[in-house]
């Protein structure tokens, strides 16, 4: 994808991986109390298109901690961000991820 | 492009078989922004990773499949949804296979749902066919 022929250009699907699984996932390591470490892995990933997302979208990101379980010795954190038009707020994709973290090693 | 009326259920996408090397996690990262050190470092990875070494990015393997419905599809804005379940590590190396085949066909929207997946030669399931879906816009 190149920036200087633009008009045409639709993102793949997972581009929004971008902006939802890093970004949106960076915050969670933000809140001490929360407790996300680095010891994890992905365990699954949706994205629902509502709109092509084109170069120049201008979008707001607004990322929610849906789901919270412990299942044995790890916990899963369901991520989900409702990704908007800054505009208009009309739904542009939303993205659902699953992230499983291990116990960590620093504490145990 | 597929026309509803020529697609069926039980077609498959072409399969596709690629090699994962540590270069393209390496070009993955870069381009995703993940930096996390379990996709390029070996100690850190014998640390952390289920595998002991170093495995790819989930969503380099959902990148796949989604290059693959999307020329199956005619275009990325035809995908309207897309869900990757990653269940098996995919160690750096794994030669893995990409698929997948039309499970649904929904007559009001005019859109295919496809099974899809990413297998590596053993039959472990990276991305898992049971709980991983797309749905595509169709003509």
């Amino acid at each position: 994808m190149y920036a200087d022929d633009t008009a045409d250009i639709v993102a793949p699907p997972t581009f929004a991986a971008c902006f939802t699984v890093i970004r949106g996932g960076v915050d969670l390591f933000d809140d001490p109390e929360l407790g996300a470490h680095r010891s994890l892995v992905h365990g699954s990933q949706e994205y629902e298109c509502h709109r092509p997302l084109r170069p120049g979208d201008v979008l707001v990101c607004t990322p929610w901690i849906t789901d919270l379980v412990n299942r044995g010795r790890n916990d899963f954190l369901t991520l989900q961000v409702d990704c908007v038009d800054a505009d208009r707020g009309e739904p542009a994709v939303t993205s659902r991820g699953t992230f499983i973290f291990f116990p960590d090693a620093e504490e145990s | 492009m597929p026309r509803y009326d020529d697609v069926e259920v039980g077609q498959q996408l072409p399969t596709e078989t690629q090699t994962i090397d540590q270069a393209q996690l390496i070009r993955y990262a870069g381009a995703s922004g993940d930096f996390n050190p379990l996709h390029w470092q070996e100690e850190f990875a014998a640390e952390v990773s289920p595998t002991g070494g170093i495995i790819a990015h989930g969503m380099l393997n959902a990148g796949l499949v989604s290059r693959a419905v999307t020329a199956w599809a005619g275009g990325p804005e035809k995908v309207k949804r897309l869900s990757t379940t990653f269940r098996a590590p995919c160690p750096v190396d794994s030669r893995v296979t990409i698929g997948g085949e039309v499970v649904e066909m929904d007559a009001e929207e005019r859109t295919a749902t496809l099974a899809v997946w990413v297998e590596l030669p053993d039959g472990a399931k990276v991305v898992d066919r049971r709980r991983s879906r797309a749905v595509v816009q169709l003509d």
